[in-house]
């Protein structure tokens, strides 16, 4: 409190004392405001612990998800994962017969030369030769 | 009854209005020279007690708090008004020269009080009572209103001045 001289002691004392009378809607007027904020709160209808528990939830599912599956499980989902790992693309076509390399050259009278097999095996037959 | 106000309940908020609106409306009245800002500041002022009465500690004086609140929605207002833009300083005064003789206070009314105030141009008055009245410091009334202690100290020394030749003119300081 800051020195005061003796007038500013009493106008302190005096006007510390004063009352007036408040409008009559005062009243109305501060409760409609606390009524639209309660109801501004209660539309909201949010608290922090609501948020808190959704991202638990949210959390807890991800994590549920993201863990691989152990055990025999359903046969039809074993069943889908064997026919995801045919999908094309996936699979690498498997070449049973072995690779030839072409017929080099062939002779004017039709005697077929290859270069891998011996001669006497790709040799026509008699009765087919020109 | 400050936990039945916290919990919403408003029987008790008005209680607490019904007991302290009547000191509250003068207090706002001090500041604001129309009745109507007056009782805006009052409106404004008692919804922010009871929306921020969580806020209030048992250690201080509940009436202080709500006259603190009511002083600074004065504040807000004036502010939003312009009415605390023109500030002027003096230069070398002695405050003794405009000093008010103790007499003149003793017998002094309280509506003559609001008289006397609502003739001091809005720097004035709201120096006068932020330091007499309320108690605050020049530092403090400074930075509330955001000018220089010394701007401070020159509002309160002209608003003297002006009570003074008032309070003359009413037949008080003779």
């Amino acid at each position: 409190m800051s020195r005061l001289e003796p007038f500013d002691r009493q106008f302190r004392n005096t006007a510390r004392g004063m009352r007036r009378r408040p409008p009559t809607d005062a009243w109305d007027r501060i409760e409609g405001r606390l009524d639209r904020r309660t109801r501004g709160r209660r539309w909201l209808g949010v608290r922090p612990w609501m948020i808190a528990a959704v991202l638990l939830l949210v959390a807890g599912f991800a994590v549920v998800l993201s863990l691989p599956q152990q055990g025999p499980g359903n046969p039809l989902a074993q069943r889908a994962q064997s026919m995801e790992e045919l999908e094309p693309g996936s699979v690498r076509p498997t070449s049973r017969l072995p690779t030839y390399p072409p017929v080099a050259e062939g002779r004017p009278d039709g005697y077929l030369i290859s270069r891998s097999e011996p001669q006497a095996r790709l040799a026509v037959a008699p009765k087919y030769r020109l | 009854m400050i936990a039945r106000c916290i919990a919403n309940d408003r029987r008790a908020q008005r209680a607490v209005y019904e007991q302290f609106s009547p000191l509250m409306s003068a207090v706002a009245r001090r500041y604001c020279r129309r009745d109507a800002d007056a009782d805006d500041v009052l409106v404004a002022a008692f919804f922010r007690v009871f929306d921020k009465i969580h806020t209030f500690t048992e250690s201080g004086s509940f009436e202080g708090w709500i006259r603190r609140i009511v002083v600074n929605e004065a504040l807000m207002l004036l502010r939003k008004k312009h009415a605390l833009t023109q500030a002027s300083e003096l230069g070398d005064v002695n405050p003794s020269y405009y000093a008010i003789p103790a007499v003149a206070a003793e017998r002094l009314a309280e509506r003559d009080i609001l008289n006397l105030l609502d003739a001091l141009p809005t720097g004035y008055r709201t120096v006068f009572n932020l330091y007499v009245v309320e108690g605050f410091k020049h530092r403090e009334i400074a930075e509330l209103l955001e000018i220089s202690i010394n701007t401070s100290k020159s509002q309160l020394i002209l608003a003297k001045k002006r009570l003074r030749e008032q309070l003359e003119k009413l037949g008080y300081a003779r």
